[in-house]
Formats: C-alpha cells, sequence, structure tokens
C-alpha cells in the first residue's frame, strides 16, 4: 500500500495499518512536528490535514488514509527559508510559549482558511477552541490566525 | 582560551540560610527561627543561580560573527533564552539577528546551582550575567587595543578605531593570547544606551519549533544508529509495590528486543513505541497496595485548626478579633490539580565515547537529575551527562523527571540508544500533583472602615518539603512553597499567619505558583468580603490599606487596572466586577475581572492586568506570561480538579480533566508598569489574583459567594 504525505509517496506494509498514523509519521518517517499529548483524540496536538480536512492522527489508522489520500502535517507547510502565511502570522504575534501544540494548531488554522479564507472572529473561536493549548496563548491564537487570514 | 583566574563569587546564598538557621535555633528557639525564616523566603525568593568567572562556558562567537550564547536555565516556552540572550547580546553588542541560544550540559556547560524555577532565572541571573559580559568585553577591548597599538571601540559585532575597522569579535575571541579576568569588574553598559534588553524582541526559538524540525525531548533519535523504544512498568494504584512478575507472555510479544528486571525495576525494549508499550502492558505482575487512597480520606486530613500549625507571622493581639460579634469567619478551599503539561514527559539515553551515558531529558533540574541517574546506576557522576532538552511545559512538574532514569537504566543495562516516551494516562496517573488546601479566616473591620485584625490558618499538603531532606521539615515546621503568598500586603495592626504542613499518601509537588494560587484565592477573596461587609467598595477598600511608601507598587497598580477596567461604570444586571491582587517576592500584580452569571454558568467576559516586574527585559515576553497565567488561573478558577477513588486520580485524560478552551478564554488586556527596579519574576505571580477576581466578580454579579475551588454556582 502507498501512503501519500506532503506530496511524497511512502510504502506501507499491510500488518501496519491498523497503526496510528501519529507514530508512523514520527518514530518511522521522523516527521516529528506532528507532536503527541493525549492518544485519545481530545487535545489536537497531533492534528494533521487529510484532503484538507483536519484528522487527529493519534487516532487515525494508517489504512484509513491509505486509498490515495493527501495527508499533510506541518513539515509540508514550509521551510524556515520559506514559511507558510500561517507559519509567518504566528511569529508575528510572538504566540508560541512552550509549542507543543502549536503544530497542531496551524493546522486547524490552515484547514479554516483554506475552507474559509476571511473567518469572522466567532468562526476562528469556534474552530480553533477544539485544540488545547496548556500555556494559555489563547489570546495570541486568535489574533495570529485573524492576521493570517489577511495575507 | 587560557588562564582564566579563579572564580571570587559565591551564590550559594540558600546553603548561608540554613547553616546559619541552626545556631540561630539554639540561642532564639524555633519558634523565633521559623518566623525568621518565613520573613527571608517570603520575600527573599529562591536562589537564581549564578553565573561563575568563565565566560567561555557561556559565550562562543562563530566564525561568521553569530554569538552563540549556552546556558544552563531550561526553556519551557517562558522565553528564558531569549532574554538571557538579550542581556548578552546587550553588553557584547551584537545585534539580535546574530544571536542563537543552546541549552548546556551538566558536563561541559555553565554550571547551575539551582535548577529552572520559581520564576528566578531573570532576576538572579540579570546582573551576574551582564557582569560576565562586560567582563568579556573589556578583555576583548583590551586584547584588540593591544593588537591594534591604539584604543578601539565595539560596536556592532566589530572593532574599530577612528573609524577604521579594525577586527570582528569572532577574530578577536581567536587571539592566541593569555586571556586574564580583570581583578576589578568593569563598568556594565549604562541602561540608558540599551538598543535590546527592554525591548520586545522576537523569540529566538521558533523556526525549529514551528517547521517540525525535531526540537523536545519526545522528538529524539540516535544520530548513529538504530533507536530502541522502552517501557518500564509502573504502579496502576498509588502507592502499589511490585511483588512479583511474569515475563514469559511479554517476552515472547512481536518486535520484543528485551525485557529487563532490576528489583522492582521492569522494563521493556521494543522495535517500535507500540510493541513496548504493548508488551508492557502484557507483564503479568502481582501489585502490593498498602494503604487504601480515597477522597474522603484525603479530605479529612487537613486541619488549618491544627493546634500545632506553625505561626508564620504575628503582629499585635488578636484577642478583640475573636471577641467582637461583627468578626467576619469564613472558610475557603482548593482541591487537588494536575500538572498536566501537554507533552507527556519522555527521555533518550545512549551511552557515547568515554563509557558516558548522556541522558537527553525535559529536565528544570539538570544537575540533581544527573546524580539522580549516577546514584541509581552505582556510578560515578562524571560518567552520566545531562543534557536537558526544550520542554513541552514545565510548570513546576520537570523538577522530577521519572523517565531520565527509565531510559537511563535501559539504556545503560543493554548498551542501545533507547527513548522511553510516557503515555497521556501515566501523567495523570504519576503525577505530582498540586496539593489541596484549607483556609480559616477570622477578621475584623473597624467602624472607621479599617481592617484592625486578620487571622488566616492554612493547611496544605506539601509542595517542597516532599522533595527535601526531613531535616528541612523539622526545622521550618511548614512547608516554604505551600505558603507562598499568604504574606498579607495590606497594613493591619494585628496579624497571624499560621501554617499546618500536611504530608498527604498522593505525591504532591511544584505546581505553577505552588501556593501562591490558593493562598491568595483565600487571602483577596476575605478581604472582599471584609469590604462588602463594611460597605466599602472594593478596590478602594483595598487601595486605602496600602499606604504610601513601601506598598506605593501594588497601590499603584491597583489604581491603574482600575481605570482600565472602567471600575466605575454600571455594568448590566447579571454582570459583576471583581479585583484582586498579589505582591510575589519583588512582582506585584493587579487585576480585575469582569464576569456575567447566566443560568447557573459562570462567563469569564474580560480580565484586566497591571504588573510591576521592575525592568521587564522582553516586555512583550512578560505579557506573553500574564496572559498564560491567567488561562492557568482561569482553568483553576473553572475547571481543574482532581480527586481520588480506590488508589487513582479519577482522570486519566483529558475527557475527565478538561482545561481552559480557547472559547472560554476572555478578552485578556494586559499593562506593564515599567518601574525603576532590576527584573524581578514574571513566570508565575499572574496566577494569584485570578481565582479571587473571579469568585469576588461572580459575588458582585449574583450576590453568591463562591469559596472553593473550582468555582460552582
Amino acid at each position: 500500500m502507498k501512503i501519500t504525505i506532503n506530496r511524497k509517496e511512502y510504502s506501507v506494509n499491510e500488518h501496519e495499518l491498523d497503526r496510528k498514523l501519529l507514530w508512523f509519521l514520527r518514530d518511522e518517517l521522523g516527521l516529528v512536528g506532528t507532536r503527541y499529548g493525549c492518544g485519545a483524540g481530545l487535545c489536537g496536538a497531533c492534528t494533521v490535514l487529510v484532503d484538507g480536512q483536519p484528522y487527529r492522527s493519534c487516532i487515525t489508522p494508517i489504512g484509513a488514509v491509505a486509498d490515495g489520500q493527501l495527508v499533510e502535517t506541518v513539515e509540508g507547510l514550509g521551510s524556515k527559508q520559506k514559511l507558510h502565511p500561517v507559519q509567518r502570522a504566528f511569529i508575528e504575534e510572538q504566540a508560541p510559549q512552550c509549542g507543543w501544540c502549536m503544530s497542531g494548531q496551524m493546522m486547524m488554522a490552515v484547514s479554516l482558511l483554506n475552507n474559509n479564507p476571511t473567518p469572522t472572529d466567532t468562526e476562528i473561536e469556534e474552530f480553533m477552541t477544539q485544540n488545547y493549548c496548556r500555556c494559555g496563548s489563547y489570546n495570541r491564537l486568535r489574533r495570529a490566525v485573524k492576521r493570517a487570514s489577511r495575507y | 582560551m587560557a588562564n582564566w583566574k579563579k572564580g571570587r563569587r559565591n551564590f550559594l546564598i540558600s546553603a548561608v540560610v540554613i547553616g546559619g538557621s541552626v545556631t540561630a535555633a539554639m540561642q532564639f528557639g524555633l519558634p523565633y527561627l521559623r518566623r525568621k525564616a518565613f520573613d527571608f523566603l517570603s520575600e527573599g525568593g529562591p536562589p537564581g543561580g549564578g553565573t561563575g568567572d568563565n565566560p567561555a562556558l557561556w559565550i562562543s562567537i562563530d566564525t561568521d560573527n553569530t554569538l552563540h550564547l549556552q546556558v544552563p536555565k531550561v526553556e519551557m516556552g517562558q522565553g528564558v533564552h531569549t532574554a538571557l540572550g538579550q542581556i548578552v547580546a546587550e553588553e557584547l553588542e551584537v545585534s539580535w539577528e546574530r544571536v542563537s541560544v543552546s541549552q548546556g550540559s551538566t558536563l561541559t556547560g555553565p554550571v547551575d546551582s539551582f535548577g529552572t524555577g520559581g520564576s528566578a532565572s531573570i532576576s538572579g541571573l540579570y546582573l551576574p550575567l551582564r557582569q560576565l559580559t562586560a567582563n568579556y568585553r573589556s578583555m576583548l577591548i583590551t586584547a584588540v587595543s593591544e593588537e591594534a597599538g591604539m584604543p578601539v571601540q565595539l560596536s556592532k559585532g566589530v572593532f574599530s578605531a577612528s573609524g577604521k575597522m579594525i577586527m570582528t569579535l569572532a577574530e578577536a575571541t581567536r587571539l592566541d593570547r593569555d586571556w586574564v579576568i580583570p581583578e576589578d569588574d568593569a563598568p556594565l553598559k549604562p541602561a540608558s544606551e540599551f538598543k535590546l534588553i527592554g525591548k520586545s524582541v522576537p523569540r529566538v526559538d521558533y523556526l525549529d519549533m514551528l517547521t517540525g524540525i525535531p526540537h523536545y525531548a519526545y522528538d529524539l533519535k540516535s544520530s548513529k544508529q538504530k533507536t530502541y523504544y522502552g517501557a518500564v512498568a509502573k504502579p496502576p494504584k498509588i502507592g502499589a509495590v511490585l511483588e512479583n512478575v511474569r515475563t514469559e507472555t511479554a517476552k515472547q510479544m512481536q518486535g520484543v528486543i528485551e525485557v529487563i528486571e532490576d528489583g522492582e525495576f521492569v522494563g521493556i525494549i521494543g522495535e517500535s513505541r507500540e510493541s513496548a508499550w504493548l508488551a508492557c502492558d502484557a507483564l503479568d505482575i502481582k501489585w502490593q497496595t498498602a494503604e487504601t487512597i480515597d477522597q474522603d480520606s484525603l479530605d479529612f486530613a487537613l486541619d488549618p485548626n491544627a493546634k500545632d500549625s506553625v505561626v508564620l507571622k504575628k503582629t499585635g493581639d488578636l484577642d478583640f478579633v475573636f471577641s467582637n460579634p461583627n468578626t467576619i469567619r469564613a472558610e475557603y478551599s482548593t482541591p487537588f490539580a494536575a500538572t498536566a503539561l501537554l507533552e507527556p514527559q519522555s527521555s533518550f539515553a545512549e551511552l557515547i565515547e568515554n563509557d558516558i551515558l548522556r541522558v537527553r531529558t525535559p529536565t528544570q533540574f539538570p544537575n540533581t537529575t544527573a546524580s539522580n541517574i549516577a546514584k541509581r546506576l552505582g556510578i560515578e557522576e562524571h560518567k552520566v551527562e545531562v543534557i536537558p532538552t526544550y520542554l513541552g511545559g514545565g510548570f513546576g512538574r520537570r523538577s522530577k523527571t521519572e523517565s531520565a532514569i527509565e531510559a537511563a537504566v535501559l539504556a545503560y543495562k543493554t548498551g542501545l540508544p533507547v527513548h522511553v516516551g510516557w503515555r497521556r494516562e501515566d501523567e495523570f496517573l504519576h503525577d505530582r500533583f498540586r496539593p489541596p488546601t484549607r483556609h480559616i479566616l477570622h477578621g475584623l473591620v473597624e467602624k472607621s472602615g479599617h481592617i484592625s485584625g486578620i487571622q488566616h490558618l492554612q493547611a496544605s499538603g506539601d509542595v517542597l518539603l516532599s522533595d527535601l531532606p526531613s531535616i528541612a521539615a523539622s526545622i521550618l515546621g511548614s512547608d516554604f512553597g505551600a505558603t507562598r503568598g499568604i504574606n498579607v500586603a495590606y497594613e493591619i495592626p494585628s496579624l497571624e499567619l499560621r501554617a499546618k504542613r500536611t504530608p498527604l499518601p498522593v505525591p504532591t509537588a511544584s505546581w505553577r505558583g505552588l501556593g501562591l494560587l490558593a493562598n491568595t484565592f483565600a487571602t483577596e477573596s476575605f478581604i472582599d468580603e471584609l469590604a462588602v461587609s463594611a460597605s466599602e467598595d472594593p478596590l478602594s477598600f483595598r487601595i486605602k490599606h496600602l499606604p504610601q511608601g513601601d506598598k506605593i507598587r501594588l497601590r499603584n497598580a491597583l489604581q491603574r487596572v482600575g481605570k482600565m477596567a472602567d471600575w466605575n461604570r454600571k455594568r448590566p444586571t447579571g454582570t459583576g466586577l471583581g479585583v484582586a491582587c498579589c505582591q510575589d517576592y519583588g512582582t506585584v500584580i493587579a487585576q480585575v475581572a469582569e464576569v456575567s452569571v447566566e443560568s447557573g454558568d459562570i462567563r469569564v467576559l474580560h480580565i484586566w492586568a497591571v504588573m510591576d516586574c521592575g525592568l521587564a527585559v522582553n516586555p512583550d515576553g512578560a505579557i506573553n506570561q500574564v496572559e498564560g497565567n491567567i488561562v492557568w488561573g482561569l482553568g483553576s478558577a473553572l475547571h481543574e480538579e482532581i480527586t481520588f477513588f480506590d488508589n487513582k486520580p479519577l482522570a486519566q485524560n483529558f475527557d475527565k480533566y478538561p482545561l481552559l478552551r480557547l472559547s472560554e478564554t476572555p478578552r485578556i488586556k494586559v499593562e506593564l508598569i515599567q518601574s525603576e527596579l532590576p527584573p524581578q519574576g514574571v513566570g508565575e505571580p499572574a496566577i494569584g489574583p485570578v481565582p479571587a477576581a473571579v469568585a469576588n466578580a461572580v459575588y458582585a454579579a449574583s450576590g453568591k459567594r463562591l469559596r472553593s475551588l473550582p468555582l460552582r454556582l
């Protein structure tokens, strides 16, 4: 089986299809930007995009995304030299504190803005509230997503 | 570089105090000593650590003239790497784009006698690190001047004389000569010439973090060979001890490389993380539970009225308070709370050259961790290197990293590079919890509208004594972590503060701000009750009890936050304002909460905060800390509570321990008062007033006085 991650194809063994996408990304492929928080789809730190929609990779079996879907992780957003607008906005608002939740937050923001390029404050709030930030950077996350929507 | 002269300074303040205390106890008696110790610990604050005299341990300049700073202080999101970078770059005339900061190792980096905690890193290192850098700058200027045969100046990483460039900073540091530390300290750069200190420069560590480059302990792997994954059996209940184990099933499971047994330690090494976890769960272990722990027995343990509580402070006589019919009495309580850092702890251990065991781990106390590992393995300390990683949250929980020992044992016994990562359920079950507290307060307001006396009786589970030798407990009597924030800033003629230290059968330890949140909740709710009882406005009532002079900073913060919140503007029915404030060591903070109470729901609409933390090295970073503390405080005010049943916390994941969410986060406005003081602590003070401000606002909105956390109508 093949799985497409950040526009690149990887082979998956048949017996690995039940494995959770999160650990395949992190421990197999070294794509450690997708973070582990709870293993139960509750906190959002592991959020990746599957065909543009946010998925909690800690509860998503590889088999569920190995059928031609496009998986995107934070590594696919932008590089240090060429940041994605959402990464830029997060930096410009100095949003992160410890930063562990931020990949998930950015993937949520990208998904929101792809579907709705000019969200209202309420729409940002209702969408982004699904992810936890233990450090409490919520005020800045609101601003960062708003800022990214203007780029 | 060579010929560094020996160190001249000694920062072992804490050792001196405890040493001195024993003598003082014999002369003046234990109660006297305990009050003095409380004064010292509540005003002095924890040690911030020193720098030593050798700049080469801290500073190196790459050939491209980038300043590379190696620091012992651990970054956990509080921005300490950025602020330390600002301090050094300022004194060494390096522009901000040319600064990088990394974490030092315990074997080769700068020594830190303390660790990272107590909001003490910047307040403790601000002057020593500036001085170290200024001395280095002076040595470099002397060297280049001698080389050039004329006096030179340093600006933007370049030495020049009469407008002509002589050499770069990088070249100067590579001059082949004997480097001698000046006998007398070089002059510090005057504050009027600051270009970086006091400026909101961007954080130095965002790019790796936001682009998926390995950055945290959980991201680590061996750079040379295959990495193995470890999992270590942990008691399914608190207090359980391993009686015996059968490993046959686990050994035969797919992906299991080895099962390590060492006394009560049983660990799996697996091909993959999941195989190690699965095999660990399949170990057939018989556990012995000693003592039954449930919530009722824990609640019952705390007794603020205990006769043997310790007097922390006593001024004046309080008999008149207890005999007066107008005296107000109130009881407050706060529950256990989890640390719930978003990155579960993990550690990576591998044997490197010279038989050194290198452990990369998210610890706030690298040196303690290194010596604990050495002790556990029975090897010498210089054979263990701890390199702290970037922390996915710290907040006191990383004062101990159990996974460091686990990874160390597995790697040492097998010679394999091993990564051990905890699961979320491990984090909850084996957390070191914020202890519960109970408070009984008595107070009296005279007809004049002034408070004449307050007594605060507090009982708390341990915070710091749980990790200190028992001698500390017998000398101090109370836990100076649990009593943090119990001191009263207001001018009150008769004041008595007592604390009853209560060790509990579940592990309790540091949680952001230690006792600050609980004690401020009790005191600042009670001050509100006193104001209401005297029909006084809660804000002016507080200000009235803070005389000009040494309380002026808190007074100013209150006045300013009142203006920000438009305190005197009447709010609609069902909406109310509450104010609370605190002083935490050298930092003062005042907050106003605006809350609406509708059909049984508390909704926090706004929080305004004014903080005076002396000079803020990075004002935006300081504001970010205040915002984060407010979210933490609101989480405790509205949700966070751990209860125990059958020797386990009921919550094992976020479904039963909800954190505050973005949609519940109010509009937060923070202002700093930049005062003349040097930098004071920033990472914790702002958590103190939050629950009391909210509870006081709930009262204003609904007439209901809520006295226990989390607040429930």
